[in-house]
């Protein structure tokens, strides 16, 4: 079985700081990866570079076992898709049309979106619980229902492989579990998700690898189960992490 | 077609169809506001058009065709010209020449060592409109009082010189039909570059498609009309604001937008003084503001 997503002795640098160290991931469909890291520490750059758009010192990085360099832009977009920490928007539109562009890399030049892009982009606004807001204006919105608006379109471009940065920032309780439960579901269904985030406790919770950047280079990955201790977890953020587990789950404070 | 400083009846203009028609009319309508009611069309259009592509190239709803300077540059090689008494295609050819040594001045220093960020561009445009700026002030300054009304006139928009626009024509259809099959990427370059390359768009190539196609429209608009204000900056939004956001539809709709405000300006500013005639970007703006004002009254999404 080829893997969905495989990176080969992968180094990456930003500016002076270097980001991971040869390093080799081999995904498969189901898998579901937290990437966990001081600020600073890479996250950012790593799922750029993940998705082709930081370049990487050495090693390579493939999609169904084709480096994403032999890939063109458009189809690349097809394969897989990036939430971006931050958004601006400037001009007025509406939320469906925001979800719409998620449509954008499957239409040819001339081709206007079909009713099966709507339908595409219905069922991801209703994934995200904002089908309410769909003829809202952007800028009216508050900044979850926003944050909700961009993995909506992220829904909506439908690749096997979804790179998130910090898909929980800005919203609420409710709205991160349902969002991560839907993640889950999505990689249960033959897809490879990889997110960055500030909470083991949740990567602990809906990822079954999980990826800790040290922020000198050095990284280590494995079962989220496995590496996810009290003793990794203090030496990753530089600062005691406690564990309080009941029956369910196993949680991380700090202290 | 009909008014202006010496009427035409709605008779006499049939008449004029009909073969062996007056030789005055016949002039009027054919070599005085045939070609300028054309200009206005083409310029209104060109500006509007290039406002839009400007507005999404630099991420800035405060763009606007001459931002980057290139009235600027226009300006100071028209005037400069002017100073040597030259005229007719002395005066459009370098108005033209003007404008493209800004666009090239832009492309290059903002490039400079890094990457081509739309506030990189933006500061260079801006800093080196200021630079245009003086310039032009320092040409007034030191002109023969004879000369500085063509001068004020050229810098407000004027259209009464106006000769048949073919070059215009021709570049304003050119740069539309190029520009017909990327309108759907305008839409996803606006959520910002990482974003679009995310959804398969090669940002910087399209950037300088963008900046090529709206310098070359501004260059034409400004060699025809002089720099007319506000069309550019404001039709887009204008547009927006009756809700079309889609810039396969904004697009479009500016251009055509553009190039009916622009006309019926020119009209106005040929008749309502008649015979004198104002320039026509006096008469924009007195149109626009109003038009806009009123349309962001009633607006309650911004």
């Amino acid at each position: 079985m080829t893997n969905l997503l495989h990176t080969d002795a992968l180094t990456i640098h930003i500016g002076q700081a270097r980001v991971c160290t040869q390093l080799t991931l081999a995904l498969q469909a189901g898998d579901c990866v937290g990437v966990l890291g001081k600020n600073g520490s890479g996250k950012t750059t790593l799922l750029r570079s993940l998705a082709g758009l930081h370049p990487h010192d050495s090693g390579s990085i493939s999609l169904h076992g084709k480096t994403i360099e032999r890939f063109s832009l458009q189809s690349l977009a097809t394969q897989r898709s990036l939430l971006l920490q931050e958004e601006t928007t400037l001009f007025p539109g509406t939320v469906a049309q925001s979800v719409l562009t998620g449509r954008h890399p499957y239409l040819a030049t001339w081709q206007q979106e079909t009713t099966d892009d709507y339908a595409i982009v219905d069922q991801a606004m209703q994934t995200m619980d904002i089908s309410h807001l769909r003829d809202r204006q952007l800028t009216t919105l508050s900044g979850g229902e926003r944050r909700r608006v961009s993995i909506a379109r992220l829904l909506a471009q439908q690749t096997d492989v979804m790179l998130l940065d910090e898909p929980l920032n800005h919203l609420d309780l409710h709205h991160q579990i349902a969002l991560l439960h839907h993640l889950r579901q999505c990689s249960d269904a033959g897809r490879v998700i990889i997110f960055s985030s500030h909470d083991p406790s949740l990567v602990d919770r809906f990822c079954n690898h999980a990826l800790l950047l040290f922020g000198n280079g050095e990284q280590q990955f494995g079962e989220s189960s496995e590496i996810l201790t009290e003793e990794t977890l203090s030496r990753l953020y530089q600062h005691p992490v406690q564990l309080l587990s009941n029956d369910q789950q196993r949680i991380f404070v700090a202290r | 077609m009909l008014s202006g400083s010496v009427d035409v009846s709605v008779k006499q203009f049939f008449d004029w169809l009909q073969p062996g028609s007056s030789a005055t009319t016949s002039e009027l309508i054919l070599d005085l506001r045939s070609p300028r009611a054309l200009s206005a069309l083409t310029v209104g259009a060109l500006l509007a058009g290039a406002g839009t592509l400007m507005q999404v190239l630099l991420r800035n709803p405060l763009a606007d065709p001459y931002i980057m300077g290139v009235s600027g540059g226009a300006a100071v090689a028209t005037m400069l010209a002017m100073l040597f008494s030259a005229t007719g295609i002395w005066l459009s050819g370098s108005a033209f020449v003007g404008a493209f040594i800004a666009i090239a001045l832009v492309f290059v220093i903002a490039r400079g060592q890094g990457n081509w960020t739309p506030t990189r561009l933006l500061l260079t445009g801006v800093i080196l409109a200021f630079g245009w700026a003086a310039l032009i002030s320092f040409i007034l300054a030191i002109s023969p009082a004879m000369q500085l009304r063509g001068m004020l006139y050229w810098l407000m928009g004027d259209l009464s010189g106006a000769t048949m626009p073919y070059a215009g024509i021709v570049i304003l259809v050119i740069t539309s039909v190029v520009m017909l099959p990327l309108l759907r990427q305008l839409n996803v370059l606006l959520l910002g570059d990482d974003q679009a390359s995310s959804l398969g768009i090669h940002t910087r190539r399209a950037q300088i498609i963008l900046f090529t196609i709206a310098s070359l429209m501004t260059a034409t608009a400004v060699t025809i009309a002089g720099s007319v204000g506000f069309v550019g900056l404001v039709i887009p939004h204008l547009i927006r604001l009756t809700g079309i956001n889609d810039h396969r539809l904004l697009f479009p709709a500016s251009v055509c937008a553009g190039a009916s405000l622009l006309c019926i300006a020119d009209t106005l500013s040929r008749t309502m003084l008649a015979p004198i005639q104002l320039p026509v970007g006096v008469l924009t703006a007195l149109l626009g503001v109003p038009l806009f004002l009123y349309l962001l009254y009633r607006d309650r999404s911004l």
